[in-house]
């Protein structure tokens, strides 16, 4: 068991992109570490880099703190599910499972029980004997599983591996895969591109962009507190709203001027908006902070918007508005028992309690509005 | 016409066209079989079909036994140790080539690729000849083995390297982080994976110094060395020929090559389908 | 691809690391390199330093700088002559390449999985059957007095028609090549209004040979002068042809040449001014009608001039007489199927799904447009490799004719191929150094026709 720490670590391909940019994290024991970030921002490559398969440019990593630059990769005692899985196609699941443990001369009679154990665990009793060929995508998934629990490595590395799975068997297998991280107490670094993975199965979630790290903290700070514009856009589904304004100090009390409304602002840390005075803001706000509401006080932060399109979820739906004077779309979840008829023009109410406001107008403009003294890394 | 029937008469030309093919295909090889249970009388009066089988020449097969068998020992020898060494080469240096990316890969690489578009030839057996005379490997098996191992290697890597270029890295990364050193990925995950493709090429190169004319036409002085073309060029070269021998002595050259085949047919087919999708 | 694992950095400890590592994988390629260099490259590099040497093999053994390669290029025309064969030779591999793509087409319709194996195992068989086997069988079947062709010819009355056409067809050449050399003595007027017309060709083009190359210069000016002027390595071959079609001299070749370029040049102007679209296509049509006429011409006027006589006993010996030599190699292995050939072709044709079949055949392509529009482009790659490898092989083969015909190449040298010549100046006349000479030229060639191959003729992987 033991913690990973990655310090300055930077990796430039060999055709000079840089795929990583240094970037510290620490990565506890017996924790469940999620990165995630779209796809090419370098989260397979830092993986790698940490699994010795890919060299390192720069910066350092330390497993148990221990330095493991020079350490072949099989020195590392880590072990790694694939998103491809990588099974040995000649070989049976329990000659699969039992490939590693023969290498490092364990008894025979040991690899059987830790097989046998790893197989119950991972309802594959009854299909040791066949070949990755005759499983089914979820079982060869937990197969690759096995593979590695049978290690009892100091840590596991997961590269994506339920991308290949249906909607409904990613389901379970996350449900399986967190009960099962829970029981072993071994660290993991697990990676993906799919938000709910990494809101569901993380102790903490890493979020990257462009080979940079953006944020690290447990889902619900990550989901309530994103450090900036890009974690607010990509943590959430549907996902959260951004409207373009100017920030106005009306002596003392804030609001922000967005098409042509002024919309009075209420989040807790106002703060530090004193530094976006009358300068260009971007106000972020999640579907569920937006209501209906007919007959909002004219001094409300409210807007009449026109409902494009509604989809029905059954106890819930989205709504998709248009308002004048705002480049995109607005999201809205309502409750799934509200009339709402396309066309129609509805007021909106905005609930600038649980506002975000993101200092000028780029990808990955600050969050003004975070408690004071708020880390990027916690 | 119904389309059902115009689809069974299409199969069936399909049918007639390959058997066509290779009946004529097939035609040289029968004829050898045929021919090589008469005797010359026979052979003029009737070159196409059998004679009653009382009054078949069983002898010939005796005396081309003679004239060939011996060289077959020769052969095998040669033709086996040939393979060993091919593939002892070919197999780690196309590992090597085919997943590490180093200064002096394409290199090297090309150094072996470029001997294909050598001319060769003559002008080269001399040289060659020269060099096995100062290595005192003239009349010495050794020799065969030598320069078919190492001319078959080529083609070897040529094709392993691509091979394996296929087979997904994951496969040695996560046998890598497993604990397996180099030789250990080659032993359980490369050569379980390019079985066929192996045994082709082995058969190939095999083939390749089973056929070998000139070498050992040049190398070899013992008669109780020669391997079986050699012998077959001495069969041919007498100068009244018993066609009957003559054939006996083909069939018996030819004989141990199809019994390999039978042997591994299946592999073979496959191997060699595999094989040519990488050109 | 993989990469290594090699970190930078780490000071001491790291460049260890870094340092095994390389060192390790360079020890599993070294006996391969090893062996390729002492068994390979040794002798290569070896045979091109005496190829600057008066070389018997062993007692002479004198410097002469480039005296051979002088030899070779100015007064060796047996030599040079060798490629006129190798030339006929590919043009007939290049027909013979057919009948496997055929096979391998119609092996690949074949509708059960079942048959489709047995006839590839069926085709492998062939292959396993040493190739002197085949070979001296072959030669066997050609033999003059009991050989089964000559009795095959027989049986079927062929041998009559040989010998009726043995007459006949040197008259009708002789007819048509003196009409055409004494195109204006008069004659009667039948004559002259019959050979008309090649009268007009060999006034125009300088002889059939002239109009093939004028209709490959149509074809290569096809797509406009811009892409033919990349077509650089080829003007040094157009120049010799040209050399030789048009001219006794560099420059009666000149006069009749650049005329004619400049008319190819003319008629793919004048059409793609018309049509921007079909001009393309038409200029190619006429390219490949003036090459096929004028290698049918070749083919009439040059070939087979003079009686053989070999026909009229019923025992003619194929490869003992220097007229026949060509026409029995050629027939060789019939029904030319390759066993590699046709599995490669098949597996370049499994990429077409029996959905694309279905499809075709909705759209209504029939027997031809599915060979000629789906299966031989998809086979395109494979047919392209093995051009390369049937182009060198044909260039550097010489066993085969030392195993059938001797070192002296048959009667009157009549299979004499460059391979085979300089085997011959080896080991007949022991010049050694010259052979090498030799050696070092073909290397010339053939690396010439590979980058050639490599820039024009696309292999895309
Ligand atoms: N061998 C390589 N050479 C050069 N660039 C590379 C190489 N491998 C990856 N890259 C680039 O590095 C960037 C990061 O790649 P990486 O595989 O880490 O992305 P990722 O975050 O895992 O994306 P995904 O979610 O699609 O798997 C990408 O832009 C990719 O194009
Ligand atoms: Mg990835």
């Amino acid at each position: 068991m033991a913690d990973i720490e990655l310090i300055k670590l930077k990796k430039v391909y060999d055709n000079g992109y840089v795929a990583v940019k240094p970037s510290d994290l620490k990565i506890n024991d017996k924790e469940f570490m999620v990165l995630v970030g779209p796809s090419g921002c370098g989260k397979t490559t830092s993986l790698r880099m940490i699994a010795g398969l890919e060299s390192i440019s720069d910066g350092e990593i330390r497993i148990g703190g221990r330095r493991v630059n020079e350490v072949q990769p099989k020195n590392r005692d880590i072990a790694m599910v694939f998103q491809s899985y990588a099974l040995y196609p000649h070989l049976t699941v329990y000659e699969n499972m039992a490939f590693a443990l023969r290498l490092r001369k364990v008894p025979p009679r040991e690899i059987h029980e830790q097989i046998v154990q790893a197989a119950e665990m991972l309802s594959l009793t009854s299909q040791l004997e066949k070949l990755p060929k005759a499983l089914s995508g979820g079982q060869r998934q937990r197969v690759a599983l096995g593979r590695a629990i049978v290690r009892k490595p100091q840590a596991f590395l997961f590269d994506e591996p339920l991308s290949n799975l249906d909607a409904k068997l990613r389901g379970e297998m996350r449900y399986e895969l967190r009960s099962l991280q829970q029981r072993l107490a071994t660290t993991a670094v697990y990676v993906t591109h799919d938000q709910i993975e990494a809101m569901t199965l993380g102790d903490r979630i890493t979020v990257m962009s462009v080979g940079e790290i953006q944020q690290v903290a447990p889902p619900r700070v990550v989901y309530d507190w994103p450090f900036n514009r890009f974690v607010a856009g990509f943590i959430g589904t549907p996902p959260m709203n951004f409207l373009p304004g100017i920030l106005k100090d009306a002596g003392g009390s804030w609001s922000a001027q967005i098409a042509g409304h002024a919309v009075p602002l209420a989040m807790p840390n106002r703060d530090n908006l004193g530094k976006a005075r009358d300068s260009e803001i971007v106000m972020g706000i999640r579907p569920e902070n937006l209501h209906v509401a007919a007959n909002a006080p004219a001094g409300s932060p409210s807007m009449d918007m026109k409902i494009d399109v509604v989809e029905h979820m059954g106890d819930h739906q989205y709504v998709y508005l248009r308002a004048d004077g705002l480049p995109d779309t607005i999201i809205m979840k309502a409750p799934g028992a509200v009339e709402l008829a396309v066309g129609q023009v509805a007021r909106i109410h905005l609930d600038t309690t649980r506002a975000h406001i993101f200092q000028g107008r780029g990808e990955h403009a600050p969050n003004i509005t975070l408690p004071p003294g708020f880390p990027q890394q916690q | 016409m119904s389309p059902q029937r115009i689809r069974t008469l299409k199969e069936l030309a399909k049918h007639a066209i390959l058997l066509g093919i290779l009946f004529f295909s097939f035609v040289p090889f029968a004829l050898m079989l045929v021919i090589s249970f008469k005797d010359n009388d026979q052979f003029v009066a009737n070159p196409w079909l059998p004679d009653a089988i009382s009054s078949w020449h069983w002898e010939n097969w005796i005396k081309g036994w003679n004239t060939v068998g011996p060289y077959i020992a020769n052969s095998i020898v040669t033709s086996l140790g040939a393979v060993i060494l091919c593939l002892a080469l070919a197999i780690p240096a196309s590992y090597v080539i085919a997943r590490y990316r180093f200064r002096g890969r394409e290199l090297v690489y090309y150094g072996f690729i470029l001997t294909m578009f050598l001319p060769g030839g003559a002008a080269a057996l001399v040289t060659t000849f020269k060099m096995m005379s100062s290595l005192s490997l003239v009349n010495s098996l050794w020799a065969l083995v030598i320069l078919g191992g190492v001319g078959g290697q080529i083609s070897c890597i040529f094709i392993l390297r691509q091979f394996i270029e296929d087979i997904p890295k994951e496969l040695f990364e996560s046998a890598e982080m497993d604990g397996a050193g180099h030789f250990r990925q080659m032993w359980s995950i490369m050569l379980p994976l390019s079985g066929p493709i192996l045994g082709t090429l082995a058969i190939m190169n095999f083939l390749g110094t089973w056929n070998n004319l000139i070498m050992p036409m040049i190398l070899l002085r013992d008669d109780a060395k020669l391997t079986i073309p050699v012998g077959l060029m001495r069969l041919d070269g007498e100068y009244v020929k018993m066609w009957g021998e003559l054939m006996a002595g083909y069939s018996i050259a030819a004989i141990p090559l199809v019994v390999l085949f039978l042997f591994s047919t299946r592999m073979f087919v496959r191997g060699l389908t595999a094989g040519a999708v990488k050109g | 691809m993989s990469e290594p694992i090699i970190p930078k950095g780490g000071g001491f400890q790291g460049w260890l690391t870094r340092a095994r590592f390389t060192t390790v994988l360079w020890m599993l390629m070294i006996p391969a390199m090893a062996g390729l260099i002492a068994f390979t490259y040794i002798p290569n590099i070896e045979s091109v330093i005496y190829s600057f040497y008066k070389w018997d093999g062993a007692m002479i053994e004198e410097y002469i700088g480039v005296e051979n390669f002088r030899e070779a290029f100015r007064g060796d025309p047996r030599f040079w002559g060798t490629f006129l064969l190798i030339l006929i030779l590919l043009a007939a591999n290049l027909v013979k390449m057919w009948p496997s793509i055929f096979a391998a087409i119609v092996l690949h319709r074949m509708k059960s999985e079942k048959s489709q194996y047995l006839y590839r195992v069926m085709f492998v068989i062939p292959m396993v059957i040493p190739g002197l086997v085949a070979l001296l069988l072959w030669k066997s079947f050609f033999d003059a007095n009991v050989g089964i062709f000559n009795g095959f010819l027989r049986a079927t009355g062929m041998m009559d028609v040989l010998a009726w056409a043995d007459h006949a067809w040197p008259a009708m050449t002789a007819f048509m090549n003196g009409s055409v050399m004494h195109w204006n003595d008069g004659g009667s007027m039948a004559v002259n209004v019959l050979t008309l017309p090649f009268k007009a060709i060999t006034a125009f083009f300088g002889g059939p040979w002239g109009l093939a190359l004028w209709g490959g210069l149509v074809l290569m000016l096809a797509r406009g002068v811009k892409p033919f002027a990349k077509l650089w390595l080829l003007w040094p071959l157009i120049g010799a042809l040209a050399f030789l079609a048009w001219g006794d001299g560099p420059v009666t070749a000149l006069l009749r040449g650049v005329p004619l370029a400049l008319a190819a040049w003319g008629v793919g102007a004048w059409l793609r001014a018309r049509d921007i679209h079909e001009a393309p296509t038409r200029i190619a049509w006429l390219g490949w009608a003036c090459v096929a006429v004028g290698v049918i011409l070749v083919m009439v006027t040059k070939v087979w001039t003079h009686p053989t006589n070999a026909f009229d006993l019923g025992r003619p010996a194929w490869l003992g007489h220097s007229q026949l030599v060509l026409p029995a190699v050629i027939l060789w292995g019939f029904p030319w199927i390759g066993t590699v050939g046709v599995l490669i072709y098949l597996a370049g044709l499994s990429n077409i799904s029996q959905e694309v079949y279905e499809a075709a055949e909705l759209d209504g392509v029939g027997f031809w447009g599915k060979i000629f529009r789906i299966e031989v482009p998809l086979i395109m790659t494979q047919v392209r490799i093995n051009l390369i490898f049937l182009t060198i092989g044909t260039l550097n083969d010489y066993a085969f004719f030392l195993i059938l015909l001797g070192p002296s190449g048959g009667p009157d040298g009549a299979g004499l191929t460059p391979g085979l010549y300089m085997y011959q100046q080896a080991f007949v006349n022991g010049r050694l150094g010259y052979a090498c000479a030799l050696g070092m030229v073909m290397f010339l060639i053939i690396l010439y026709i590979t980058v050639f191959y490599q820039r024009h003729v696309k292999v895309d992987k």
